[in-house]
């Protein structure tokens, strides 16, 4: 398939996973809103006259599909609403609260790459004997710890006994605060990396060319550095691409932990208010970026590797 | 050696090979969930049946316990005693008391329990769904295929937790609205596993020779594919109900699961943060009761992995 075509065939499908992610949180509001929208906004104690008034104002009265146009029409001029409990625009407040995020995530990613590939580049290596059943129960245990139960385990032992790291991300973008929080949120996607980047490396390891390498004279720590690394780059940063999502959901919980200032917080207090756009809206936000993300990470490794396009055509 | 990794490669394979495929078929049902079939090798082969039958007792001992909580004599977990607010472990309470002075032990049990039923009925649900939308999706032609398989994209776009946060921001807090909520999102992983699994178990042999026989099409799909194309299914599901109990508590962490008086452990430990210094026992118990609950069912997908899949055993 010719590269072009690949691309506009990952572009067409991202767009149509975007628009049924629009259609499916249309419908969640739509079904399981208890109530309507005009309900939720003024209260139980507004007139129906008020109530009236709004409903039409909303498009309330009007059938579903009309609705649904309406909700298309307003995303696509960027409106995701109005916050029912700050009265402000649901884009505005989530612009304010996504750097923090963000900035968080970005540093999870880093950490959970450099020591995933890491780990998973030493366990590749040889076979060692002791090493092997502590990785395994290491990352049985990674994966099964609790983002908020670390990050309170972390938060006693580094900043409470210790007190060489803040205990809350709060208080200015000083790296210091980012530490623990980033740790926190990147533990179990490192375990899932050097996993991926164990299995992938050692099947890669096997491959004639690692064996002409060898002959060359390169060592198995060369040989795995200079050729075998750059075949798993593919697959391991397409799961890294996948990691993101997991950890735009994961850091929601851990910013709770350390007050950090991003969209956990935000979101956690509008939740409470039932504050159903502005909860929409950010998860409508993160989705669209994981999405949007995939694709290019997508499209990217199909562009450097052949391989994935030829892959596309022979499957439809 | 990471078995799902080699599992869903192969059952990729007749499936488009890009992006948001075959890696988020391996990622979906670990990363998105938040876990990861990861054992870096390490089997011997004398201890495999071990591990998995050690780890399925002690999935049933918690079952039992869950199932019996109501019968056993302990205090009330939900009555508030202001007379013994957050008192260590003694004799009288052997886990200690809450800062609402209630037994923790009694507490931990009975939230046990709530995990338990929100992490197997979700994982149920969305088991049952994804297999019948997969059957439905194989037997029902091409086109039937691809609506119910893009559609299975759009919801595996949606990180679990991000799509749970926002249906119950919207459906309202509560045990039952959890199960639903994590189900909605969760389903895909089964569909795509099983739709393989499905595919490639029709093109086998023994079904060709079936029907040959003259099998009719329901006694072939009954006797020979449906059982045949299960075993692929233990180990997402078992480590899928370590996902959903790590997602219930997490989102009862961030007051989205289930309702108080109901006792939760992301509950327990979020009126236990910053309570480690003075009541450790207020965020170790809960703390550890969780991890080790998700413990258990990524060991039981582990070592079901292996004991399912000889060719595995071998590549490690």
């Amino acid at each position: 398939m010719p590269t072009t075509r690949f691309i506009f065939y990952r572009l067409l499908q991202m767009l149509l996973v975007l628009f049924g992610t629009v259609t499916v949180l249309f419908f969640v509001i739509y079904l399981l809103v208890p109530g309507d929208a005009a309900q939720a906004a003024l209260g139980n104690h507004a007139t129906p006259e008020a109530l009236e008034n709004l409903r039409r104002e909303l498009g309330l009265d009007r059938p579903v599909w009309v609705q649904y146009g309406i909700y298309l029409q307003h995303l696509a001029q960027f409106d995701l609403g109005t916050s029912q409990e700050l009265q402000r625009g649901v884009g505005g407040i989530i612009l304010e609260y996504l750097p923090a995020t963000i900035y968080l995530t970005l540093a999870a990613l880093t950490l959970e790459t450099l020591f995933g590939v890491g780990w998973g580049m030493l366990m590749a290596l040889r076979r060692w004997p002791r090493l092997e059943a502590l990785s395994s129960v290491t990352s049985a245990l990674l994966l099964a710890l609790p983002v908020f139960f670390l990050g309170m385990l972390l938060q006693y032992v580094f900043a409470s006994r210790l007190g060489i790291l803040p205990i809350s991300g709060t208080g200015g973008w000083n790296p210091l605060n980012l530490v623990l929080p980033a740790i926190t949120l990147a533990a179990a996607q490192t375990a899932i990396i050097a996993a991926v980047t164990q299995s992938s490396l050692s099947q890669e390891m096997d491959k004639p060319y690692i064996l002409a390498a060898r002959a060359r004279g390169l060592t198995r720590a060369q040989a795995m550095l200079k050729h075998g690394l750059r075949n798993v780059s593919g697959p391991v940063v397409t799961i890294l691409a996948i990691d993101l999502g997991t950890l735009l959901g994961g850091a929601m919980i851990t910013e709770i932990v350390f007050s950090w200032p991003g969209m956990g917080r935000m979101v956690y207090n509008a939740a409470l208010f039932r504050d159903v756009p502005l909860v929409i809206g950010t998860v409508l936000v993160l989705v669209i970026i994981f999405v949007v993300i995939n694709t290019i990470v997508d499209i990217l490794y199909g562009w450097l590797d052949p391989r994935v396009r030829a892959g596309e055509q022979a499957n439809g | 050696m990471a078995g799902w990794i080699h599992e869903s490669e192969q059952a990729s394979r007749p499936m488009a090979r890009a992006g948001l495929d075959a890696a988020s078929e391996m990622a979906a049902a670990g990363a998105e969930l938040g876990v990861a079939n990861t054992n870096f090798g390490y089997d011997s082969p004398r201890r495999k049946h071990h591990t998995l039958i050690f780890a399925i007792t002690l999935a049933a001992i918690l079952l039992a316990i869950s199932l019996i909580v109501p019968l056993l004599p302990l205090a009330d977990p939900v009555e508030p005693d202001y007379d013994r607010i957050a008192e260590a472990p003694g004799f009288e309470h052997p886990l200690g008391t809450d800062l609402h002075g209630r037994d923790e032990l009694s507490r931990v049990l009975w939230a046990i329990r709530t995990s338990m039923i929100v992490g197997v009925a979700a994982t149920g649900l969305a088991l049952t769904a994804g297999m019948a939308a997969a059957t439905v999706a194989v037997y029902g032609g091409r086109i039937t295929d691809a609506i119910f398989m893009r559609t299975a994209d759009v919801f595996l776009s949606f990180p679990v937790v991000l799509g749970a946060i926002a249906i119950m921001a919207v459906m309202g807090p509560g045990r039952r609205n959890v199960f639903i909520a994590i189900a909605f999102f969760g389903w895909p992983i089964f569909a795509r596993v099983f739709r393989s699994s499905l595919i490639s178990i029709r093109e086998k042999t023994y079904i060709k020779a079936a029907k040959v026989l003259g099998a009719g099409e329901s006694r072939i799909f009954f006797r020979h594919v449906l059982p045949n194309s299960i075993p692929p299914l233990i180990s997402y599901t078992a480590v899928a109900t370590g996902g959903a109990i790590l997602a219930e508590a997490g989102l009862s962490f961030i007051n989205l699961g289930v309702q108080r008086p109901d006792p939760s452990l992301g509950m327990m430990l979020s009126e236990s943060m910053g309570q480690f210094e003075p009541a450790p026992w207020l965020v170790i118990v809960p703390g550890i009761a969780v991890t080790l609950m998700v413990l258990i069912f990524i060991l039981i997908g582990n070592s079901a992995t292996r004991a399912l899949n000889p060719r595995i055993k071998k590549a490690g």
